[in-house]
């Protein structure tokens, strides 16, 4: 498949990007797509990007946003689509991205020393550490671990770029909904007991499992 | 083709998402597609009226947005097979969803829903605006206290100027016991002032608490009278005639003193 | 004894749901007509103003009102007339 592609539909001009190609070479492709294309272009200077399967990390958005401010565009909004059902493949939308950038640099650790309610959310590339609560209707999604030093209520997301080896630590491990990697996990609808000591969620067999802490050391 | 019903009421706390929830149900148990959709972005709750807050994966912005197609953001209910939830999303800007996103979202669901049911925010800014833009027609919920009746009667107003004619009434959380001594306003009252028509009155019952409390709506409780006032309500959005429950608490010792004092019960 | 008997049976003198309804009849006349009590007594004093080039007019007895009825709202004001002005034709002039 061509490596860019340009059509367009209601919303507006769309840039169907094949992340298999490297970045480098994708953007040179972009360039000269545009210029091919220039007429037909016209007074549209918003394009949405598609990037397919792939999501798009921090830096090749920047990257992106400078090769088509260079060509006189803006980027209308960044949509990819999932491979199907109930896998999580959120792309980065800008307000994420600002977040992302607020917080450290890729792979390094997030302390958050606070309670998150209900509305809040942290996104952070590596792994995040909580020393509060997570509530009902916070969330936090990180591309790494996420250790709560406390009771976790909430969602949360561990290893959100696809780790299958990132794991979710709780005081008190009680989430609406648990996610590794792109397995998505809930409790039971008819289980609502409280655990009574610390629990780790890691990804086993291809399962999202959740065992003792105690247990989880000894093996 | 589906028809699009918006719940409002202006004033927050007088039942709407639990009116929701119960009409949807109440609609899918009849055997109907149904779909709701939670509108109040940054506080949510019909998911967990419903019980379903630990299946959402996207939200009503990811749709709109394009994060995520249509069909992977509806959760489907655990009760009935036709029912489905669009929630709102809880972490966003609330004004990543356009009036014209809700039109377009509206027309899209129409085609594979009997009935598409629109769960509105408290208020009467842009949130309400963009909720009502898809709408065919409007249930107003209130209950009776001046505060609510005030807000009700603006709420209305506003639907009309929006092209939403003869938006109908609920009157919930009505206690017979004080209607009777006259120290809360009874149905007429209520109806006369705002003279729109009445859909339905649910009593007040804490049977609503406890099934807000399970994630269960009441409306599939049989043994309540809230419940049976929802299957009524229920039916009467179907165009179905039903006759007004009798909120009738007056005990036979209080009827028989009455006609011994010559006042008749 | 009687009356008593009445007050726990409900069937006494005005009771607050009655005083809710007028309290909102009220309120709501405002409201449908978008005009606060407030612009109510601003119109009253221009009204005055202008009357007053005309005609003499009983100030403290004036009352204006906004009537609803089911479908419209009028203006309804009381104005009694104390005299004529002499010099109303000077004025045109």
């Amino acid at each position: 498949m061509e490596p860019v592609k340009l059509k367009g539909n209601r919303e507006g001009l769309i840039l169907k990007l094949d992340l298999k190609t490297s970045f480098p070479i994708l953007c040179e492709n972009i360039m000269a797509k545009i210029k091919s294309a220039d007429a037909f272009l016209g007074d549209n200077r918003e394009i949405i990007i598609n990037t397919g399967n792939h999501v798009l990390d921090s830096d090749q958005i920047e990257e992106l946003t400078r090769v088509l401010q260079s060509l006189d565009l803006g980027i209308k909004k960044i949509i990819s689509e999932a491979k199907e059902e109930r896998e999580v493949e959120k792309p980065i939308n800008s307000q994420q991205k600002i977040e992302l950038e607020q917080s450290l640099s890729e792979g390094s650790t997030l302390m958050v020393r606070k309670n998150l309610r209900s509305g809040q959310s942290v996104f952070h590339e590596g792994t995040v550490i909580v020393m509060g609560d997570i509530n009902p209707g916070a969330e936090v999604v990180a591309g790494g671990h996420i250790f709560v030093l406390g009771h976790l209520r909430g969602v949360a997301h561990a290893g959100a770029r696809g780790d299958k080896d990132a794991v979710v630590y709780a005081n008190k491990l009680q989430p609406t909904q648990l996610r590794i990697a792109n397995l998505i996990t809930r409790a039971p609808d008819d289980e609502s007991v409280a655990p009574n000591e610390p629990e780790l969620a890691r990804i086993k067999d291809g399962m999202v499992i959740i065992e003792k802490y105690s247990l989880y050391k000894e093996e | 083709m589906g028809e699009v019903i918006v719940i409002t009421s202006g004033k927050g706390g007088v039942g709407k998402t639990t009116t929701t929830a119960n009409i949807g149900t109440g609609l899918a148990a009849q055997g109907k597609k149904v779909v709701l959709i939670d509108t109040d972005i940054g506080l949510r709750n019909l998911d967990v009226v419903m019980g379903l807050e630990n299946r959402i994966v996207y939200d009503l912005v990811d749709v709109t947005q394009g994060n995520c197609r249509l069909k992977q953001a509806l959760i489907k209910d655990k009760r009935f097979e036709g029912l489905f939830l669009l929630p709102a999303a809880q972490t966003k800007d609330k004004n990543a969803v356009s009036a014209d996103d809700m039109k377009k979202l509206c027309e899209e669901l129409r085609e594979e829903f009997d009935y598409i049911i629109v769960d509105c925010p408290a208020g009467i800014e842009q949130g309400f605006k963009n909720a009502i833009a898809g709408a065919d027609r409007a249930i107003v919920v209130t209950t009776p206290e001046v505060s609510a009746v005030r807000d009700a009667d603006r709420i209305i107003g506003l639907l009309e100027a929006n092209n939403l004619k003869r938006p109908k009434l609920v009157i919930n959380r009505l206690r017979a016991d004080m209607v009777k001594r006259g120290d809360m306003m009874n149905i007429d009252d209520m109806i006369d002032i705002l003279a729109i028509e009445l859909l339905g009155v649910v009593p007040e019952d804490e049977q609503i608490v406890i099934s807000t409390n399970k994630g269960e709506p009441a409306v599939l409780d049989m043994n309540s009278q809230a419940g049976q006032a929802y299957r009524n309500i229920t039916k009467r959005v179907m165009n179905q005639e039903v006759p007004l429950l009798n909120l009738d608490y007056e005990t036979g010792i209080v009827k028989k003193l009455k006609r011994l004092l010559g006042l008749k019960g | 004894m009687i009356d008593f008997l009445r007050n726990i049976l409900g069937k006494e003198a005005p009771r607050s749901k009655n005083i809710a309804k007028e309290r909102l009849q009220l309120v709501l006349v405002h409201d449908r007509a978008n005009i606060s009590p407030h612009l109510l007594e601003d119109l009253k004093e221009d009204l005055i103003r202008v009357i007053t080039n005309y005609m003499e007019i009983d100030e403290n007895a004036l009352e204006v009102q906004l009537n609803n009825d089911d479908q419209s709202v009028a203006l309804v004001a009381n104005i009694p007339v104390i005299k004529m002005k002499r010099d109303y034709q000077d004025l045109r002039a």
